[in-house]
């Protein structure tokens, strides 16, 4: 097998969702002489490039998203010690969570396992968040970016109380502040002083991601 | 057991009675839509502040078809126990182990080596615990019972929504033979509801919709979920029951496979996740819908103006004139954002403009929806 079909291999079972095959995949590209960044590049990444792409087409769903990030931190956990010698970029932290009265979670562990196979750094707050706990997260690890979560009408008011409470606490200006969930939109998100408001968590990790470049 | 409207000295509406209610369903004609809102709303319980109010209005308002609620089985129990849904001792959630820190998902998500040693048998819808919760004796309406989760919803809350979700590629043998024993719990559910309470129908809840798609793919659908609907279906038909089905969200390329299956009242074909025009347009006189008024914008944040023209707009997309296939309920619980007044308006109009229709004939009203776009402002 030449190196772009190790490489290909690995993409295949990455979207295939065959994470038992993932370790060893990874381990077998390093011995044959590949990088730790190009099997990142060029296996697993572009494995969730794809299946972001048929997101947005509508042709995949949450199950392969959730599937190719796991395989894809499977094999980032591989590829860690040789990426932190190549000095892979480190893209930042993200303080997430779900706001207070609100048990829902599937959008945000979305993007923390999707940020996170991306470079970026997650700090997970949970579920029912209250504000101060928001502000204390953000005053202890000063991440630039701040993802809130709600899916009810009634729970959604909770972005706005704490944006306030961070502009009390002088936190707000360096943060950028992403909102979500099923009630949410780009209006209410304006509303509320966010600044970012996308309708799923794969296009915000795309936007992010970019941003952050 | 002919309906008596004296039974009902408050109401400010003639009911239908169950026979009416049945041809609605099966599109054989009727005097109007259908109402059917207690299921939806889990009464009078959530709504303390107002439950006073909330009482009279379903007097004045009661619905045309009730459905009675199954007590629903402990999730954790110890070995013994009949009425529960995990028997086995210390069994600790997964993901987990600080209280404060789970979603409502985890609370209750499992190791599969854990769901092997549940009891085959539990939980026992003959134990007597079960079944039926504030029961009263026939009234002359249509009448069934209400059991929640009918497939996906009762699998993530035992592993979890996240784990579920790729527990279709992950574990796939083990998600049908769980499925396998909740379908013979709900077999034995049916039997019980037939036998003891001659009910009509049998409501599910089964949320595989998200707001701008479904939760997993048709091919996930069609190996998982389908086979397990259409075993309950045939039962409950086989039985002489109608099949409702609760389902949020987008549910768009489910509903030619639900209609395939027989599948009776289908609720609620939520605005803003797909387009209930659309929707009717492809499946008109297919299936009864169960139509429910948006949750998310319209009756939280609209005027009660905007209340009656969405529900007006509802019945003139969804009703079929001679034939019914239109029961009306709200999309989901009334939460606490809801303003009263809006949830009187609702009712008003369902019967008033409901009753309308019947005599002069479906209007061409648009929904709110379509003139301004109703946002929070509070």
């Amino acid at each position: 097998m030449d190196h772009q079909e190790i490489l290909d291999n690995i993409q295949e079972k990455v979207i295939k969702g065959k994470i038992k095959e993932i370790e060893p995949l990874c381990v077998d590209a390093l011995q044959q002489g590949l990088s730790a960044m190009e099997i990142l590049e060029g296996g697993l990444l572009m494995a969730m490039q794809r299946v972001a792409e048929a997101w947005k087409n509508g042709k995949a769903f949450i199950p392969e998203v959730l599937i190719t990030a796991r395989a894809m931190n499977i094999g980032l956990a591989v590829l860690e010690p040789q990426l932190a010698k190549a000095d892979r970029k480190h893209r930042g932290k993200v303080v997430i969570g779900t706001v207070l009265d609100d048990l829902h979670d599937i959008g945000k562990n979305l993007i923390g396992l999707m940020l996170k196979s991306r470079g970026f750094e997650i700090v997970d707050l949970g579920v029912n968040v209250k504000p101060e706990k928001f502000v204390e997260a953000i005053k202890e690890h000063q991440p630039p970016i701040l993802c809130m979560s709600a899916l009810l009408t009634t729970s959604m008011v909770h972005f706005r109380k704490v944006i306030e409470a961070l502009e009390e606490a002088g936190l707000r200006e360096d943060l950028l502040i992403c909102v979500g969930g099923a009630p949410v939109t780009q209006a209410y998100a304006n509303q509320v002083k966010a600044d970012v408001y996308t309708p799923d968590a794969v296009s915000l990790a795309d936007l992010l991601e970019e941003r952050f470049s | 057991m002919p309906l008596d409207q004296s039974k009902f000295p408050k109401a400010k509406k003639d009911l239908l009675s169950r026979e009416e209610v049945k041809a609605l369903i099966k599109g054989k004609g009727t005097t109007r839509p259908a109402q059917c809102i207690t299921p939806v709303l889990y009464l009078p319980s959530e709504q303390p502040f107002r439950q006073k109010e909330m009482e009279q209005i379903i007097e004045e308002y009661p619905d045309d078809a009730v459905f009675f609620e199954y007590t629903r089985p402990r999730n954790f129990g110890k070995p013994g126990d009949r009425y529960v849904w995990c028997d086995v001792e210390n069994a600790d959630p997964l993901l987990h182990k600080n209280e404060d820190e789970i979603g409502i998902d985890e609370k209750t998500a499992l190791e599969w080596d854990v769901i092997e040693k549940i009891s085959p048998d539990v939980p026992d819808p003959y134990f007597p615990e079960c079944l039926v919760q504030d029961y009263f004796e026939d009234d002359g309406r249509y009448r069934g019972i209400f059991w929640t989760r009918l497939s996906f919803e009762r699998l993530w809350h035992f592993r979890g929504m996240t784990n579920t979700l790729m527990d279709f590629y992950l574990y796939p043998d083990e998600v049908k033979a769980l499925l396998l024993k909740l379908r013979n719990i709900i077999f034995k559910v049916i039997d019980r509801s037939v036998d003891e309470y001659h009910f009509d129908a049998i409501a599910f809840t089964d949320d595989i919709g998200m707001q701008d798609r479904p939760f997993f793919s048709e091919d996930i659908f069609l190996e998982f979920i389908k086979p397990h609907y259409k075993e309950v279906i045939d039962y409950a038909h086989s039985k002489g029951m109608d099949v409702w089905l609760h389902t949020c969200g987008n549910i768009e390329p489910f509903i030619p496979h639900m209609i395939e299956l027989g599948l009776d009242v289908l609720h609620p074909i939520q605005k803003y996740s797909m387009d209930e025009e659309k929707i009717i347009e492809q499946y008109r006189d297919q299936i009864c819908f169960w139509a429910g008024m948006e949750v998310q914008r319209i009756l939280p944040f609209g005027s009660t103006e905007d209340v009656r023209q969405e529900m007006r707009f509802l019945i003139d997309t969804f009703y079929l004139p001679n034939k019914g296939r239109l029961v009306l309920a709200s999309g989901n619980r009334f939460r606490h954002d809801i303003p009263t007044e809006n949830i009187r308006a609702f009712f008003e109009e369902l019967y008033t403009y409901g009753s309308c229709v019947a005599k002069h004939g479906v209007g061409k009203h648009e929904s709110p929806s379509k003139g301004h776009t109703v946002l929070p402002d509070r």
